[in-house]
């Protein structure tokens, strides 16, 4: 289920925000848009794998209309589905499963498709040097997006809502939302919502820190449910302290099945 | 979100509205009305928290405008009806000081948002409910069927049995129980991501789950305790977690078309 507007079949749009020739205030609404729509997310990030392997192509470049009308060659048998935001120099990790890699079958049906056109033909360094800073700057922005927008979703009343958004952000990019998760473990009423965050703190890598902080939550977390879900968290990784942590839970929690679920991962530990 | 009505103002409009519908109801077949309240621009969230702990709760959406909360005669005969108030811009059905079991009804048009939080008495039972559902209870199973919104639901002591009409859109569908088992009845159709995990049982499903990771080693043979993969196209994400019993995914008929217009 996707949302869909009319913004969806702006395909010139997305097209100018990655050539960076969209106004500030016009870049900032599609951006909105694109975090919102899986449809126009996964169009762009394409075109974004697309230019980032452009951007390795020897010259001559293409105009923006040819590369268009290869783009949607590359992708008019229907082959090319939502994934995760990437550029050529950063893949993000994505719960979305998926086996085949879409994206890179694309861009490599582009560079194939350009030889073969004979639209690339002498080695040479990239005409657009601009294109990377670009790509990072629109990433970036949407970092920012994703981030003040978790940051507003999280005191909305309705866990819902609340969970609607741990989910997406898990889709795209935890690591830059980490502190907000982990605040979400710590203090979200509804064990749903606290489940969903552990879920997103499992796609990215953590800090000692930021390990410690989950690890405590085996002690204070009132949910047996969640505290079984922490002890998988926990056995998954090299967290000091683990031992003494699930060693007390074995001994002491209130719940038999966390007892029984401690001590199997004491066992697996040992 | 704030309540703009007046409290004197507000307990004024209620307390009428009540008298007049008592009056003029009464009784509706096996139940004695007890409360109403009609959706206004005094109440704009359409959202109603039912927050009884000493109750078996059902909700129902019917095609009203207004909140009905009712008992069963022997009920009303035995207890005063529970309190209504209007809180940061929802209804709210209220009870956390009686601590005498008794059986709720609360009638609900169908577009509304509705959080219960159940505890001791026994189960919560929801049907017909096109807006998202927000369910807590503690000892006892959730029952819901006919739902086209988000689902957000925990026990720790009871089985969930979820039926959904049709996918939400831009909304999960999460169901935890600690101690016992989850069935969940998906449109046949259905596009979504499941996350399904049990510690000490097996997941069923007769769908064809396109796999996004390989399972843990299976409780049975085939029958895994974890599955992760997509319906579909994916889309709206199904979690389901308990720690002891089975998971078990049903297909369902397709969803019906959305009305024109909604």
């Amino acid at each position: 289920m996707t949302e869909r507007t009319p913004r969806c079949d702006g395909r010139d749009e997305v097209a100018l925000l990655v050539h960076g020739e969209l106004p500030d205030a016009e870049r900032r609404r599609l951006l909105a848009h694109i975090d919102k729509c899986a449809a126009c997310r996964a169009r762009f990030a394409e075109m974004v794998a697309v230019e980032a392997e452009y951007s390795r192509l020897p010259a001559p470049r293409l105009s923006r209309a040819e590369k268009e009308r290869l783009f949607a060659h590359a992708t008019s048998a229907g082959s090319v589905t939502g994934a995760g935001l990437a550029t050529g120099a950063r893949i993000r990790r994505s719960r979305a499963p998926s086996g085949i890699p879409w994206r890179a079958l694309a861009a490599a049906a582009v560079v194939a498709l350009a030889y073969l056109a004979g639209w690339a033909t002498s080695p040479s360094p990239s005409a657009d040097p601009g294109m990377a800073e670009r790509l990072a700057g629109i990433e970036k922005e949407l970092v920012e997006l994703r981030r003040s927008q978790l940051q507003v979703a999280v005191e909305h009343p309705s866990a819902v809502v609340r969970m609607q958004e741990i989910v997406s952000v898990q889709a795209a990019d935890s690591e830059s939302v980490t502190d907000l998760l982990l605040r979400v473990l710590e203090r979200d009423p509804n064990p749903n919502v606290r489940l969903a965050a552990l879920d997103a703190l499992r796609t990215g890598d953590l800090s000692e820190a930021e390990a410690q902080t989950v690890l405590s939550r085996l002690l204070d977390e009132p949910s047996p449910l969640l505290r079984s879900a922490l002890i998988d968290f926990v056995v998954s990784r090299e967290i000091e302290g683990r031992q003494s942590l699930l060693e007390r839970l074995e001994r002491s929690d209130d719940d038999p099945a966390v007892r029984a679920k401690a001590r199997s991962a004491l066992e697996r530990l040992t | 979100m704030t309540v703009r009505m007046k409290p004197r103002r507000s307990a004024r409009i209620a307390l009428a509205i009540i008298a007049l519908l008592c009056a003029a109801s009464g009784v509706t077949g096996q139940e004695t009305v007890i409360r109403e309240f009609r959706f206004s621009s005094d109440l704009p969230s359409r959202s109603v928290l039912v927050d009884l702990p000493y109750a078996t709760i059902s909700v129902e959406g019917w095609a009203g405008d207004s909140v009905r909360v009712a008992l069963t005669p022997e009920a009303a005969r035995r207890r005063e009806l529970p309190p209504v108030s209007l809180a940061e811009g929802r209804l709210v059905v209220a009870d956390a000081g009686n601590q005498e079991l008794l059986d709720v009804m609360v009638r609900v048009p169908r577009d509304a948002d509705v959080s219960v939080r159940g505890s001791n008495a026994g189960d919560v039972t929801i049907s017909g409910m096109h807006g998202n559902l927000e369910i807590e209870n503690s000892n006892g199973g959730i029952l819901i069927s006919g739902s086209r919104g988000g689902v957000v639901a925990a026990t720790s002591n009871g089985p969930i049995v979820a039926e959904v009409e049709r996918m939400p859109e831009h909304a999960p569908l999460s169901f935890l129980t600690s101690n016992d088992s989850v069935r969940i009845v998906l449109p046949a159709d259905a596009d979504a991501e499941l996350y399904l995990e049990t510690d000490n049982a097996v997941v069923r499903t007769d769908f064809d789950v396109v796999s996004g990771r390989p399972a843990q080693a299976p409780a049975a043979p085939g029958h895994p305790r974890t599955v992760q993969g997509r319906l579909g196209e994916g889309g709206a994400v199904v979690r389901v977690r308990t720690d002891n019993g089975d998971i078990i995914v049903e297909r369902g008929p397709a969803a019906a078309p959305p009305a024109p217009g909604g």
